[in-house]
């Protein structure tokens, strides 16, 4: 199962991923409702609230209705049941849970079926949607050349 | 076609308040030219306004335009920036401010959704952009919110983007505004979103085929960015040009400006997403008088006042 990762050294925060989910999902321009968020002041420790679709979601456990589950890996969730607790919202520890106020309930990214438009409009290929472990392994070999670098890893 | 919908900040009173203005294609002034009213009412004035399709996601659509008094003049400066799209995003589509704050004090000036607050702050005559930036990101009222420090260099978005010009920052400065925090959750609608995803998507991956560097964190690019960015530690905040021809003028008044790709995004471009996002026909020559609008009153502007003043 593929997830999106974001390659924070790349990720230039223009914010294309934003409005052009917002317009796929929406319909209409609005960043503060796109499933792929940019956090962060500027461009200094931006990071992208998505969802992970976690091994071990917490949003599952803390779901009122029991309407989120796992299928093949993937957070799904029954949205047109949502009474919008925001329970999910609050304990998602990525922030990726979106107030969606056309559907009045709570959404997460939902990876466009397989085919994220995010990844494709991305200018400078930060956004990348690959395996976990593949995107794990990314993280840390560009954590021991930076480790490497600063005469670590001794 | 909506009104323009206008947050006027009078810092002579502290009062803020929202008008909606005529606006149409027809007569190509997209708002601007319902701003005439207020030009010649106040001697002191300074507008943010965003184009018509800034924020709505296509490349380089964070356009927007400073207009401002120098030296008699009516000025306009374009920039491109994530800032005019969290004013639209918060329902406005210009922000007008009025007047000179007092001599003693500067203003933040906030402006939320369908709200604007003016924030006194005591003056302080060498107060450096990095050290108002980080006071004033204290008070943001969300993590998302944009801010705008004038700077010696120019207008510095979020401390990496120029946003504006030297002169406008000093504008800015002049009627004693330290900053502006906009910070948006409302949308923009689409008339036909489809065919304007279509029309982003293929623009999107045009561009990512011709230009391959487009920046990264180290680099930051200017919002919606179809333009190849260079080192922080180069940009130049007065390098932008003011509005100088037609082109730019057409590509600020729609809200696409990526300067550094040439005058002007291809007017056709532009006509196929106005088409998509108002959802009727729009032709190149409608929008080639918005632009025209935009330029012939700077001139007209700089006329009556050689007139008013016999030099």
């Amino acid at each position: 199962m593929k997830i999106l990762c974001l390659d924070r050294a790349k990720c230039s925060g223009c914010g294309a991923c934003e409005v052009l989910c917002s317009l796929h999902k929406r319909g209409r321009a609005q960043s503060a409702e796109a499933r792929i968020r940019l956090k962060g002041a500027g461009t200094q420790g931006q990071y992208a609230a998505v969802c992970q679709h976690c091994a071990e979601p917490a949003c599952m456990a803390a779901c009122l209705k029991t309407i989120i589950r796992q299928e093949n890996g993937r957070v799904v969730r029954d949205f047109p049941s949502c009474f919008a607790c925001s329970a999910c919202a609050v304990s998602c520890p990525m922030d990726a849970v979106v107030y969606d106020s056309r559907e009045d309930a709570y959404m997460t990214c939902d990876l466009c079926g397989g085919d994220p438009l995010c990844v494709k409009v991305c200018p400078t290929g930060a956004l990348r949607y690959e395996e976990p472990a593949l995107a794990s392994a990314g993280l840390r070999a560009a954590y021991a050349r930076t480790a490497v670098g600063k005469g670590g890893l001794r | 076609m909506r009104p323009a919908y206008c947050g006027i900040a009078d810092l002579r009173t502290g009062q803020t308040r929202i008008e909606t203005l005529p606006q149409s294609l027809e007569d190509g002034r997209f708002g601007f030219g319902a701003l005439r009213e207020l030009w010649q009412a106040c001697p002191e004035i300074t507008v943010l306004s965003a184009g018509m399709l800034t924020g709505t996601g296509a490349p380089g659509s964070g356009g927007m335009l400073w207009s401002y008094r120098s030296g008699g003049r009516i000025r306009h400066c374009a920039g491109q920036g994530r800032l005019a799209a969290a004013l639209r995003w918060c329902g406005l589509d210009h922000l007008v401010i009025l007047g000179v704050s007092g001599a003693s004090h500067s203003v933040d000036v906030v402006v939320t959704d369908n709200r604007i607050t003016l924030r006194r702050q005591v003056r302080q005559r060498s107060a450096f952009a990095s050290r108002v930036y980080a006071a004033v990101r204290q008070m943001s009222p969300g993590e998302t919110g944009v801010i705008a420090v004038p700077d010696s260099k120019g207008i510095l978005e979020d401390q990496c983007f120029p946003i504006g010009s030297r002169a406008a920052a000093q504008a800015l400065r002049r009627i004693g505004v330290r900053s502006v925090t906009v910070c948006g959750t409302g949308g923009i609608d689409i008339a036909c979103p489809e065919e304007y995803l279509t029309l982003c998507s293929a623009l999107w991956k045009a561009e990512r085929e011709k230009n391959t560097d487009h920046g990264e964190a180290a680099r930051p690019a200017a919002y919606l960015s179809a333009e190849p960015c260079p080192p922080r530690e180069a940009f130049s905040a007065g390098a932008d040009a003011p509005l100088k021809d037609a082109g730019r003028a057409l590509a600020a008044a729609m809200g696409i400006y990526p300067a550094r790709m040439g005058p002007a995004v291809e007017p056709e471009t532009l006509r196929a997403l106005a088409a998509a996002y108002l959802g009727e026909e729009v032709t190149v020559s409608q929008l080639e008088r918005a632009a025209g609008y935009l330029t012939e009153y700077g001139e007209e502007a700089a006329l009556r006042e050689r007139e008013s003043t016999g030099i």
